[in-house]
This record gives C-alpha cells, structure tokens and sequence, in this order.
C-alpha cells in the first residue's frame, strides 16, 4: 500500500514552484548511508514504495531501510477523453516534493559496496539524480 | 587525528550575509570566535586552513588574531546543501587546565552474536556528552559489542571511559541494541500500511460533505454557463 496521509485540510493543491536547495534533511541523521537527491522533483508513492520493495529484497534482513520522505502533495489529473474546463480535476496520486540535497533513504547496518548497489537499485527508478553519502565529517 | 594545529584570522569588519557570500566567493570562511567571558569577535580565515582543521578533527586550534594568540576548540561548523563547501565555523575559547563539555563520537568495536543469529545494531545514540579537560577530550569512545545477543542492548553505564573523564549522558540510555530484523520489518510494514484505503480524511469536513461540495460546484458551473 502506497503512503498518502491520514488527514488533509485540503483535497487539492496549487503546484508551486521548487526554489532553492534543502536546508534540512540533508544530512544522514538515522543511518549510515544516504541517497541524496542532486536535483529537484516530484517523486511519486508508487515510486517511494517500488524503491522500498526493492530495498528491502536486496537487503534481506542484514541492514535497515529507512524512508525520509513522505508524499504530502496531491496531484490532480482529469479523466480521459475529457473536454477541457468544468473545473479541477480530481486528486489523481500523492507525491513527495524533494529540493536538491534532499536525503530520501537511509540504510544501516550495510556496508558501502552493499549500500552503493542497493541505491543504485532504487536510482533506476527515481524521477531525479541521487548520489550516495555518508554520515557528515566529525559524526 | 591531530591534536593541535594554528589558525591565522582577521576580524572581519562588515558583517552580514552579503558580506559573507563575497567573503566565500574570495575563498575565505566567515567564523566566530568567543568564550572565556570576553566579548565575541567575528573573524575570518583561509579556506583551505580551516578545512584542513575540520577534516583532520583538530582538537584544539592555536588562532591568532591580530597577534593575539588564543587556545580555541572548533565549537560548531556549518556545511553546504552537499557537504562540499565548509560555510561558518565557530571558535570557542578554552583554557587547557580548564575542563570542558564536548561530543565524542561512539566507535563500535566486535561481532555480536546476536548478529550472526539475525539481528540488526540498532544506534540508540551515536555520540556521548563528556567533561574533561581539553588536553584529554578522546578521539572516540569504545563501544563493545562482542557479548551482545538478540534483543540485548549497551547502556550509556557500561560504556568505558578514560580517566579523568565523565560522561553527562542518562547511565540507563541505550548505546547500541541488537534487534529482531523480523521486528524491525514488521514494523517498516505497518508504517507503510497505515494509510488509508479510500484517501485522505479532509479537516473539518464529514465524508457526506465532501460529496455535496463536488455536486454543488458541479450544479454551480452548469447554472453559470446557461
């Protein structure tokens, strides 16, 4: 079953724009290793849980996946072969937006060669361009 | 690891987040200096001096400011979006025979056996809040798991410590617990099943409601065109 929320104060939202890069959750907080986002997106529920499923078959109970992402965005999208116009379509699916730096997934327990093949597992199927990192110098 | 190293700075006249972008663009970081109860001064230094300092986890840093000579600790450092570019460090001023509160990073050391029968090491916490003084602040502390089985954990209390050293830490908090991996996936699946199956509930509306708003502004447009 894919994330969404439990509770929204609206159905739908505007799109917005991604400005800027992310000042938080840009660091490994949980884990060791961190696939980090080089670019800015949408990355869809569907994906998030492709890319656990995934994860979670490579590890095989050895390491620990941890998702820092969570689709809080609505995306609308109006049946086919319909006439434009007669209002907003209807919420559609759920996406994350990610600002670059954004950190999405973390692993523990797994060593770097293992961390590096498992994330690029996941990279296939993302939206944008990751990279593998450690934890920050110093921690 | 180096233990001490020297920093020359300048006091930086024009302050500012301007100032400092340009200051970065010239190749030098913007920092801070203070403590010991004088009064901080914002300062400057070489890029790649202070780089050098953070990589190599210089304890203390002999910095001179204009010819003054002080025993400083890095007390903070700020890093770009990436990682790559160090934009802020902070100084605090220290005296060696003075002792001093700082993080010291957990290293672990050993093979549970509760890993080999299929647990995950969980990190309940990876640094400790110690008191020494600043000459004996250890490069890490050594966390020893070889005696740990399936749901057994290291406490804060049974962590060793070098003499003359004091952890601030809560004695009963959990350094590093082997845990089930059946656990820890069941417990990934429920987060990922907790969603609801139809959607979101929205706030302050009833399920009924949401249905009539659809209807009415359906009914609203339909009137407006005619």
């Amino acid at each position: 079953m894919a994330l969404m929320p439990k509770r929204v104060k609206h159905r739908k939202e505007q799109r917005g724009r991604i400005r800027g890069n992310a000042t938080r959750g840009n660091t490994v907080s949980i884990g060791d290793w961190g696939l980090q986002t080089v670019q800015g997106g949408y990355v869809k529920a569907t994906t998030i849980e492709a890319c656990r499923i995934a994860a979670n078959q490579y590890i095989r109970g050895e390491g620990r996946l941890f998702i820092r992402i969570f689709p809080h965005k609505p995306v609308t999208a109006r049946p086919l072969e319909t006439r434009m116009g007669k209002g907003k379509g209807e919420p559609d699916h759920w996406v994350a937006v990610v600002k670059p730096g954004t950190v999405m997934f973390e692993l523990q327990g797994v060593s770097r060669d293992a961390a590096r093949e498992c994330f690029a597992r996941l990279a296939y199927k993302l939206p944008v361009r990751v990279r593998l990192i450690g934890r920050p110098l110093g921690t | 690891m180096h233990t001490e190293a020297d920093l020359v700075v300048e006091p930086r006249k024009m302050l500012g987040s301007l100032e400092a972008r340009r200051l970065r663009r010239a190749g030098r970081t913007p920092g801070n200096v203070y403590g010991h109860g004088q009064a901080p001064v914002a300062i400057v230094a070489d890029e790649e001096a202070i780089t050098h300092i953070v990589a190599h986890k210089v304890r203390i840093v002999n910095v001179t400011l204009e010819g003054k000579a002080d025993k400083c600790m890095l007390h903070e450092v700020q890093w770009d979006t990436f990682g790559k570019y160090l934009k802020h460090f902070d100084l605090l001023r220290i005296d060696p025979n003075e002792r001093v509160t700082v993080e010291v990073p957990v290293e672990v050391r050993g093979n549970a056996p509760g890993m080999m029968r299929g647990g995950v090491l969980e990190h309940g916490l990876r640094h400790l809040t110690v008191r020494c003084l600043a000459y004996m602040v250890p490069d890490a502390l050594v966390a020893k798991i070889g005696n740990l089985d399936l749901d057994q954990a290291l406490h804060v209390r049974e962590i060793e410590v070098p003499e003359g050293t004091e952890i601030l830490n809560n004695p009963e908090a959990i350094v590093i617990r082997v845990a089930p991996v059946n656990a820890a996936a069941a417990l990934a699946a429920a987060a990922s099943s907790e969603a609801p199956a139809t959607g979101p509930e929205v706030i302050g509306k009833k399920p009924a409601e949401e249905g009539d708003d659809k209807a009415a502004a359906g009914g609203d447009k339909g009137k407006a065109k005619k």
